[in-house]
């Protein structure tokens, strides 16, 4: 019999539980080996202990803490209402932060609702003028919530315009501003402010003799919102239908809503494009892909000369977009 | 067969009296069994004062069953097996299981009066652990015994109930019982050679 089977049946050696062969051959081990011997002697001690060991005395709170529970289970549940309301000490304070926290929410919601109440609605401040036949029909055509929205637009100031030209010069040649086309139709879209000022519509002089009038709507845009940064695109045309393309572009984009602002300032632009003319059209954000539709019908749009027309609504604002027109003759 | 020679134990008399709602008599069942329960728990826990908490639970969760106990075992067994399951339950919520295993916190250090053994009773062979010394290092030994194992020595080796008792209270067989204590008896004896 090995050490190790020895050790293992130790407990039940000790017990007296074993076969009497096993037992004996247990026996006659322990007497030769005197580690084996060692662990019987320890296993016994052990045990010994723990036999000895004494139960330990209770906390004499024990029992009264028994009593105690006992007690808050035989008390019969309170009713809802004390529930509610009791204990004081803890509900009242808790009932005046909640009283506390809706006051300001009320207070809050309504301090938000009041300049919609007290200011009338933007498109109750248009002049009647802006009203006229081409809008009209442009109009008449959208959702009235549609209308609404860009009629709330708000002007656009003088020197953000300037910023927002500057934002489209993009990579075009230096070009002094003498340079640009007279044809291209400058139209003032930002005279007009959101607190009742009039909305002054642009001066027909300045619009190219070849580009028939917008009318009296048309001339007024819809588009009265300061101007962020856009995208910019370039179509390409044939020689033969270059002659009052930049007309044609303003007045697809003033039918949908939009305006031709004129050229863009190039000074400082690096990279010249000596064949390439450009124009600045603000439109509403969501006329933009309309409007390169109304692109694509009178030229071809290569591809990379789509730049930043993914990004829409472009800039700052979500209604207004200018984008860069960059005219190409092929 | 009835030690008592056919005369109720006092066990039975207190549930019978529990039972027909005497004042009184769930206080003497408590009286009668918390050093037991309590000595069990705290060897479990190796915290005195989970032990207190733990017995409390024990004794109101009897409270609450008693109505049902049908005595096909001894009230103290009955109570012993709730004690060690809420035991093992609560070292399985301990989220740093070993260090509170190990460290038995000795009474001195935790300012209560320093452990006074009962009087040896009749029948227990207390003649050594009733050494005050020799009783917190076997805490203190029995805290660093895997608690799937220890809750069995304590059972049979410390509260004397028998292999099937122990086999049946923790719904294991009776061989797997045997193994198990004799592995824990040895690794037990491992951590006191060098003290002993």
């Amino acid at each position: 019999m090995d050490c190790e089977r020895v050790q293992d049946l130790l407990s039940d050696y000790l017990e007296d539980s074993l076969e009497e062969s096993v037992r004996a051959g247990m026996h006659a081990h322990l007497q030769d080996c005197l580690r084996c011997r060692a662990a019987k002697e320890g296993l016994e001690e052990t045990l010994m202990l723990l036999r000895g060991l004494p139960p330990a005395d209770a906390p004499p709170d024990l029992l009264d803490g028994i009593r105690r529970g006992i007690a808050r289970e035989k008390a019969p549940a309170a009713p809802l209402w004390k529930r509610l309301f009791l204990p004081a000490h803890v509900k009242i304070p808790l009932e005046a932060a909640a009283a506390v926290l809706l006051f300001l929410l009320v207070y809050g919601a309504q301090k938000e609702e009041a300049p919609k109440i007290l200011t009338p609605p933007p498109s109750a401040r248009m002049e009647a003028s802006s009203a006229a036949e081409a809008g009209k029909k442009m109009e008449a055509a959208e959702p009235a919530e549609k209308k609404a929205r860009k009629a709330a637009l708000p002007p656009q100031s003088g020197p953000r315009r300037e910023a927002a030209s500057q934002d489209h010069a993009g990579p075009q040649s230096p070009q002094p501003a003498s340079q640009a086309p007279p044809a291209l139709p400058a139209v003032p879209a930002q005279l007009a402010s959101t607190a009742g000022e009039k909305i002054e519509p642009p001066p027909v002089a300045a619009m190219p003799q070849n580009m028939e009038p917008p009318s009296a709507a048309g001339k007024m845009s819809r588009v009265a919102r300061p101007v962020p940064s856009g995208g910019a695109v370039t179509i390409q045309v044939a020689g033969e239908n270059r002659p009052g393309l930049e007309a044609r572009i303003a007045a697809a984009a003033m039918r949908l809503g939009g305006s031709p602002q004129g050229m863009p300032d190039r000074a400082g632009a690096p990279g010249a494009e000596s064949e390439a003319d450009a124009m600045i059209v603000h439109l509403p954000a969501d006329s933009a892909k309309p409007f390169l539709a109304e692109l694509s019908k009178m030229g071809t749009l290569p591809a990379e000369g789509l730049h930043g027309w993914n990004d829409l609504p472009a800039g700052l604002s979500r209604e207004v977009a200018a984008y860069t027109v960059r005219i190409r003759v092929r | 067969m009835d030690p008592n020679g056919g005369k109720a134990r006092p066990e039975d008399l207190l549930l019978q009296a529990f039972r027909q709602g005497k004042p009184g008599a769930f206080d003497a069942i408590v009286l009668a069994h918390q050093d037991r329960v309590y000595s069990f728990c705290a060897r479990m826990l190796s915290d005195r004062t989970e032990a207190m908490d733990v017995a409390q639970e024990v004794f109101l969760s009897a409270y609450r069953n008693l109505g049902g106990f049908r005595e096909e075992a001894s009230l103290s067994t009955w109570l012993l097996k709730i004690a060690a399951n809420r035991c093992l339950n609560r070292i399985r919520q301990r989220s740093s299981l070993a260090a509170r295993e190990v460290v038995f916190p000795d009474s001195a250090e935790r300012g209560e009066p320093p452990y006074q053994p009962p009087a040896p009773e009749e029948g227990r062979p207390d003649r050594i652990a009733e050494n005050r010394e020799m009783a917190r290092i076997l805490e203190k030994a029995l805290g660093r015994i895997d608690p799937d194992s220890r809750w069995l020595l304590l059972l049979s080796d410390v509260e004397g109930f028998t292999y099937e008792e122990v086999a049946a209270m923790a719904g294991i067989p009776v061989g797997t019982v045997k193994s198990r204590l004799h592995r824990a008896r040895m690794a037990l004896r491992k951590i006191l050679a060098p003290v002993v």
